[in-house]
């Protein structure tokens, strides 16, 4: 079976281990428990090119990366950045880190997740922010770790794109 | 560094005493080679020398190891906490793993302060932003509030001066009445009709600010009904001639002969909106003359009332088809001065059309456009029987008086009573052609005491009186057994036309049978 290892990286308290846990486990909690270091889970999910299992780090929040991030990162086939849609700062955050991940990786596949879609009234992230985003790169999927609205679907997109990378390095 | 024997001994036994190291030798290909140390802290105790350590180490999956690399702080999937060191020997490579579970939790919590206290900082910065926001909507709301206060004390001040240069009038005229008793005949005339004149224009002034506050609340009904339309014209030449002949204008009114005598439709609005026209017209014509003239078309009423003023410019057109009460429209004459956007509201509220073809030096024609169904079919008819009797409920004087007189002119035998009990008992003893109910009787009110006359067999048609005429006063009037519906103070030609016709339609059918009217409101 193939594994490919991801790594989930974002600002703190984004919702990367509540995005995990949601995809790999189908739980959530409301708690906030901060990650030190890095987390490490797996999960076998099904591709349209077959089997595969993920093999997920959950890496502290950070918005810079340094030396102790770049060791995480060694040897990702693909990453999922994480922002909080109430906290728009976490978007520029965001953005930061893809920079970094470029820079020194190249480019890896890549998935962009905006948490906490079921705190409407709360959120921070209109229109203008979404297509400045877009145009450096990003290109956000709303997603609740809450409520597990599109928390596969997004994982999933992104590992489809590693498979069709891997059978077909091109 | 050298370090004495003993003490580096001492070193080494305190690593591994509190590190409790496992070290693993694993090849390229991921298979273990050789183990030492304490997998059983790691859960790798049933790792064998030749498995694949990536299922029990998925961290060592996708790994190269071909340089020293350090991976501190790492949690597997079931909670170890431990630091990786990979360190590269040949074709093979050392993994590292020292236990930093007590490490780990420390680290933990005073990332978890730290954390919670940025959130908290995070918090009190939207609520800084929320509290900006709220403040930039306050200065907004303030500056609105102080401009529809300054509003209002405009409009209360133009009103205060539309009120009292007629009443100043009157009380003038009046107090000349009476302090002068060898006044002549003729000058006690006319300033009799100096006193009518001018508390006519106070009533019109009234009339449109009621109406302007019903259209404001909303609450507004129309309510047609059988209307002379020869009686109309000539009411408001009676008033607007002398208005016209004080400055000089000649004043024409003209009813096109295919009118129909009596046609169905708010005789009240219709008054009110052509008092407005002809009043606003008669105000600003100078010179020339101030035409009415009313026409029927295809079950349509139009009126059009022509000056040669000096005629509106454009923008002063547009003004008269902005929404009403945005402070735009002011009162600029006494009475028909307040609006010809009330005007133009009243007209829409009848369904109709109001047009304005007018331009600097030119003139103005403004036109009003309403369905008026002809109803002559049902009107023309005979005059009351001598057994025709109206008993009348109505606790106003006044109105009791002006009723009696006027149906005693017209040839009815009246009896009145004041309140609704009396009402009752007085129509069930006297069985009556037709009975008058004001809606607002005290005790029993008139809805209610026809709803008990319906109920004790009564099938004479009954009118309702109303000073309110409220959509909710005429549904409660109507569904409570009242054939029909008028304003006070009811105009006197209507009020005669629709009581003929009240009693002819009782006459032939009965209640509940009545006039098409009420159906049509
Ligand atoms: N309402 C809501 N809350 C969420 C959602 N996802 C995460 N949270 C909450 O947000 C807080 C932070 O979630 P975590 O998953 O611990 O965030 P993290 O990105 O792993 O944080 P660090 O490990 O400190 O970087 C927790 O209180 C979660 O319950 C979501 O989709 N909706
Ligand atoms: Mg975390």
């Amino acid at each position: 079976m193939r594994t490919a290892k991801v790594c989930i990286i974002g600002d703190f308290a984004v919702g990367k281990t509540s995005t995990v846990a949601r995809f790999a486990k189908n739980e959530f909690s409301p708690k906030y428990l901060t990650t030190v270091g890095v987390k490490i889970d797996t999960k076998e999910i099904e591709t349209s090119r077959g089997r595969m299992k993920l093999i997920i780090w959950d890496v502290a929040g950070t918005d810079r990366l340094a030396e102790i991030e770049f060791a995480y990162l060694r040897g990702s086939a693909g990453i999922i950045i994480v922002a909080d849609g109430t906290r728009a700062p976490t978007v520029d955050s965001a953005l930061r880190l893809k920079a970094d991940v470029f820079d020194q990786y190249g480019k890896l596949p890549i998935v962009a997740m905006l948490n906490k879609s079921d705190l409407s009234q709360l959120w921070e992230i209109d229109d203008d922010i979404l297509a400045t985003s877009k145009a450096e790169g990003l290109d956000w999927i709303r997603c609740s770790a809450k409520s597990g609205d599109n928390v596969a679907k997004a994982i999933e997109a992104l590992a489809e794109a590693i498979m069709s990378l891997s059978a077909d390095p091109t | 560094m050298t370090l004495p024997k003993r003490v580096s001994d001492f070193l080494r036994d305190r690593v591994l005493e509190y590190r409790n190291p496992c070290c693993l030798r694993v090849a390229a290909d991921n298979l273990l080679l050789e183990i030492w140390g304490e997998p059983a802290k790691y859960g790798l105790d049933d790792l064998e020398v030749g498995d694949d350590v990536s299922a029990a180490m998925p961290l060592l999956s996708d790994y190269e190891f071909n340089e020293y690399v350090e991976l501190p702080f790492v949690r597997d999937a079931v909670g170890h906490a431990f630091h990786v060191h990979l360190i590269p020997e040949s074709d093979a490579c050392f993994v590292l793993l020292l236990d930093a579970t007590e490490e780990i939790r420390e680290r933990e919590r005073y990332q978890q302060t730290a954390n919670e206290v940025r959130l908290l900082l995070d918090k009190e910065r939207r609520l800084i932003a929320e509290l900006v926001d709220a403040q930039a909507e306050l200065a907004v709301r303030r500056k609105e509030a102080e401009d529809e206060s300054r509003r209002r004390g405009e409009y209360i001040a133009t009103m205060s001066h539309e009120f009292r240069t007629p009443l100043t009038a009157i009380l003038a005229h009046a107090e000349r009445l009476v302090a002068d008793s060898a006044i002549a005949d003729d000058d006690r005339k006319q300033l009799g009709r100096a006193i009518q004149r001018v508390s006519q224009q106070l009533v019109w002034l009234v009339d449109n600010l009621l109406t302007r506050a019903r259209l404001e609340a909303d609450s507004y009904a129309i309510h047609r009904s059988v209307t002379d339309t020869r009686a109309l014209v000539d009411d408001l030449c009676l008033v607007f001639a002398p208005l016209a002949a004080d400055k000089e204008l000649s004043f024409a009114a003209r009813v096109a002969e295919n009118v129909p005598e009596f046609v169905m439709l708010d005789d009240l609005h219709f008054r009110q909106v052509l008092v407005n026209l002809l009043g606003n017209a008669i105000k600003y014509t100078f010179e020339g003359s101030v035409e009415v003239e009313i026409r029927f078309d295809d079950e349509r009423l139009i009126a059009t009332v022509a000056d040669t003023g000096p005629g509106l410019a454009e923008e002063e057109r547009n003004a008269l088809f902005m929404p009403f009460n945005r402070g735009r429209e002011e009162p600029r004459s006494p009475g028909a001065g307040l609006g010809l956007g009330i005007t133009r509201q009243l007209v829409e509220a009848m369904d109709g059309t109001l047009t304005v073809e007018s331009g600097q030096g030119t003139g103005t024609r403004m036109t009003v456009e309403l369905g008026a169904a002809s109803a002559d079919s049902v009107s023309e008819a005979a005059a009351p029987l001598a057994t025709d009797l109206i008993v009348i409920g109505e606790d106003d004087p006044d109105i009791v008086d002006l009723l009696e007189v006027r149906l005693a002119e017209a040839g009815y035998r009246v009896h009145s009573v004041s309140d609704g009990k009396a009402l009752v008992d007085a129509v069930l003893k006297l069985d009556p052609s037709l009975a008058i109910v004001d809606v607002n009787m005290p005790g029993l009110d008139g809805p209610a005491a026809a709803r008990k006359l319906r109920e004790s067999g009564f099938h004479a048609p009954i009118l309702a009186l109303s000073g309110a005429g409220r959509r909710r006063d005429i549904e409660y009037a109507l569904s409570s057994g009242c054939t029909e519906f008028l304003r006070k103070p009811p105009h006197l030609g209507t009020l005669k036309r629709l009581i003929q016709q009240l009693i002819l339609s009782g006459r032939a059918d009965g209640y509940p049978d009545s006039i098409p009217a009420s159906k049509q409101m």
